[in-house]
């Protein structure tokens, strides 16, 4: 209720900033929607993504699997939903300052996305604090785990979850392992869950580097895996950075060498580097991947919408909206706790799982969607697809999320 | 006019235009301090190739390929800023604006990449004028910082301009055939494209040492660095000179975008990424020191490469694990800075009195 109490006095705050803006310029439009109880017309949420940044490329998508969302939600409960986008650059200082700005100026009812963990962290943590729900589409473990929070939840599959997944299938196709990860939240709890993972399947972790994200050359690290007893590199690697590190080890020809596992892979990464790259996948992790057999309209609706391929996030960004969205209809309310109330244990049953097959649900001890994890791996040329959209990855195995999720008691999350 | 300028205080011989000399260290003693720090270092470096000999001979030569790569980044800047005296803060967006060019060159209209090497850096360079004639031409006499500010804005407009062109979606340039490989150099191997670069490099800061320091433009330009009012009272057009200087900073940049773009790809923060490092180069080398900059350049690339080895070296030799620190390599250019910077506050070779 505390929180709910700041909220509620941060926005009388942005309020009362705003009409006397407002006032003081003449103008009276004051509107906004509210978070009393009743039935819900109108809904305004904060889309958080980076459009700007070294995970620029990302930003749209989220942008897009939210309208398709919308366009969904709104034929089906007859409500105006409005998408306010906020720009994260991929930097928590500068996410934050918009998150405070979209409760306190654009009175926004609840939020959704952000891709880096620490953006997530830094505006989840401070949108529950102040009684605002958001779902964070970061996924390292801490989001889900030391950093969890009330009123924040998590719609990607954790590190542990990809981690535990992939382990088997890393361990069966090489024995020893290099790693490298990007030296900062995800990429730390990634090194720690995989080198763990390894171990547990009977593999070993020969070497491991941390690496600068973003970083502008990886071949001193590409030469400390190919002056190693490696036969296989794990990288931890996000965004651009992964593409960058996967074509400066084309040019040394590790890629013919070494299998090589992309942890938490995402398509769009390697369609820039052309299919030669995309084969290089041996291992790769996921949240989703348009090779998932499930809902094909939504597949050419991202496409026809977007102009671009469909990838994870715009699974995520859909996901995130609609679970939102239809947990405050059925809480007939946008107040945080009570869309907490409703996420917390839910069974997802919404075109989401018609899109991601298996079974989906919120838990409630650590708000993580425990959902199916995809393991891809790269076409053959031949093999790749094109059009309607580019497919250029198979689903070798999908994992229950129930199978990989960790233990509660191991998140060190306490809610 | 001269050429060749005073010897500083730090025992420099130092051109008050641009620096392409060598330093005269000739009659500088060297303390004790220094000299056991150069045994330390050369111990280390010889325990490091004694233990991994492979992995020390494909970092030296990483690094002098990054550094290559490092120096025509940062060269263009260098010209402009030591030359104009304008803290281009758009070279980087120039640069991106390089490789997306190359991109719609080479993938959109379908030339060859070989056209784009020539056409793109002459684009960019026409890109440079206008940015000149339109803005830059009125602050020449204005505080830096002024056009520090300009430059900003410039470069935030570029940005914008590629992405409603282009998109946001990263980009990439097929490799041309014969620069696709792998090249067995000594014992490791390096990418042909990287090597290409570092020839491109070469060819290119040997160019401007000699149309700045062996032609008759180059000594115009210098006079007018010196003495606008003077070089223009013996009838040296220099508003056409600066103009050309610009240019040429301008296609330096667009040629770094071409071979950057084509090697990794391209996309929006790629300019902003590299901005950074840039500046740093020329601070370390001496703000107005082309040559400085190459050095610098060298420098950095070597301790982002060997630092991470050697201080492993050293946590083996001495049993402390903590010496071996994850992830220096990429704070090695912010640390050459800062140790440089203690040392000689204003860069290896720069000068006295520049921008102070």
């Amino acid at each position: 209720m505390r929180a709910t109490s700041r909220r509620k006095m941060l926005k009388r705050i942005g309020v009362a900033s705003s009409a006397g803006m407002t006032l003081l310029a003449g103008c009276s439009n004051i509107g906004g929607s509210g978070d009393g109880d009743g039935e819900l017309e109108s809904l305004t949420v904060g889309v958080f993504a980076p459009y700007t940044g070294p995970f620029a490329p990302w930003g749209q998508s989220v942008t897009t699997g939210s309208i398709l969302a919308k366009q969904d939600l709104t034929k089906e409960f007859d409500i105006s939903i409005e998408l306010k986008e906020y720009d994260t650059e991929t930097d928590p200082s500068a996410a934050l300052d918009r998150m405070k700005r979209a409760v306190t100026s654009d009175d926004i009812d609840f939020a959704h996305g952000g891709i880096s963990s620490a953006v997530c962290t830094s505006i989840g943590t401070w949108a529950s604090n102040n009684g605002v729900s958001y779902i964070a589409q970061g996924a390292s473990d801490s989001l889900s785990g030391s950093d969890c929070a009330q009123h924040m939840f998590n719609v990607y599959q954790s590190n542990t979850m990809m981690a535990q997944s992939a382990g088997p299938s890393m361990a069966e196709q090489a024995d020893n392992w290099y790693v490298l990860y990007s030296d900062y939240v995800w990429g730390n709890t990634g090194q720690e869950v995989i080198t763990k993972s390894l171990n547990e399947n009977g593999a070993t972790v020969v070497g491991k580097d941390a690496t600068p994200f973003p970083g502008d050359d990886y071949t001193q690290y590409i030469n400390n895996v190919a002056n190693s007893d490696a036969d296989a590199v794990a990288l931890l690697i996000p965004g651009l950075d992964a593409r960058l590190a996967a074509e400066q080890m084309m040019s040394k020809g590790l890629h013919e060498e070494l299998t090589v596992m992309f942890h938490q892979f995402e398509d769009l990464v390697l369609w820039g580097l052309g299919k030669e790259a995309a084969m290089m996948v041996d291992i790769g992790p996921t949240g989703w991947a348009n090779a998932v057999d499930g809902d094909e309209e939504f597949k050419q609706r991202v496409v026809d919408e977007g102009e671009t391929n469909p990838f994870a996030r715009h699974f995520m960004a859909y996901t995130s909206l609609d679970q939102q969205v239809r947990a405050a209809m059925r809480a007939s309310s946008t107040d945080a706790e009570a869309i907490t109330a409703e996420l917390e244990d839910h069974e997802l049953q919404s075109p989401v799982t018609d899109i991601q097959g298996g079974t989906s649900y919120w838990r409630a001890c650590d708000h993580q969607l425990v959902q199916p994890t995809h393991i891809v791996s790269g076409l053959a040329e031949s093999e790749m697809q094109d059009e309607p959209y580019k497919q250029w990855f198979t689903v070798d195995t999908s994992v229950a999320g129930d199978e990989v999720v960790r233990s509660c008691d191991a998140t060190g999350c306490d809610l | 006019m001269r050429s060749s300028g005073a010897v500083t205080r730090q025992g420099v011989i130092c051109d008050p235009t641009m620096n392409m000399s060598l330093p005269n260290t000739g009659n500088r003693s060297h303390s004790s301090a220094e000299r056991a720090g150069v045994v330390v270092l050369l111990t280390v470096l010889v325990n490091a190739f004694v233990m991994k000999p492979g992995l020390f001979v494909d970092q030296v030569v990483g690094g002098l390929v990054y550094g290559f790569i490092l120096v025509l980044l940062a060269l263009g800047l260098s010209i402009i800023l030591g030359l104009l005296g304008v803290v281009n803060f758009a070279h980087g967006a120039l640069f991106m604006v390089g490789a997306y060019l190359t991109h719609q060159i080479v993938v959109q209209w379908g030339f060859s990449f070989w056209v784009a090497l020539i056409v793109v850096p002459l684009l960019v360079g026409v890109l440079g004028i206008i940015i000149e004639r339109a803005v830059l031409q009125f602050i020449y006499d204005e505080n830096p910082l002024i056009g520090l500010l300009a430059t900003f804005g410039l470069a935030l407009m570029l940005n914008e301009a590629t992405r409603a062109t282009w998109g946001g979606s990263p980009l990439s340039v097929p490799t041309p055939e014969a620069l696709s490989a792998g090249f067995t150099l000594f014992t490791t191997t390096v990418a042909r494209f990287r090597l290409f670069t570092v020839v491109v490099s070469v060819l290119t800061v040997v160019v401007v040492y000699l149309l700045i320091e062996r032609t008759d433009f180059g000594l115009s330009v210098r006079a007018g660095v010196l003495d606008r009012e003077m070089a223009e009272l013996v009838g040296v057009n220099i508003h056409r000179r600066f103009v050309l200087m610009f240019f040429l900073g301008a296609s330096i940049a667009g040629l770094g975008g071409v071979l950057r773009g084509t090697e990794v790809g391209m996309d929006l923060a790629m300019g902003d990424q590299f901005i950074i490092l840039a500046f740093v180069v020329i601070v370390v080398g001496g703000i107005g020191s082309l040559f400085g900059s190459v050095v610098s350049g060298l420098l950095i690339g070597e301790a982002v490469f060997l630092t991470p080895l050697l201080l492993e070296t050293l946590a083996i030799r001495t049993n402390i694990e903590a010496l071996a620190i994850p992830g220096i390599g990429g704070l090695m250019p912010y640390l050459v800075m800062i140790v440089v910077l203690l040392v000689r506050p204003r860069g290896l070779f720069g000068q006295e009195g520049f921008l102070e």
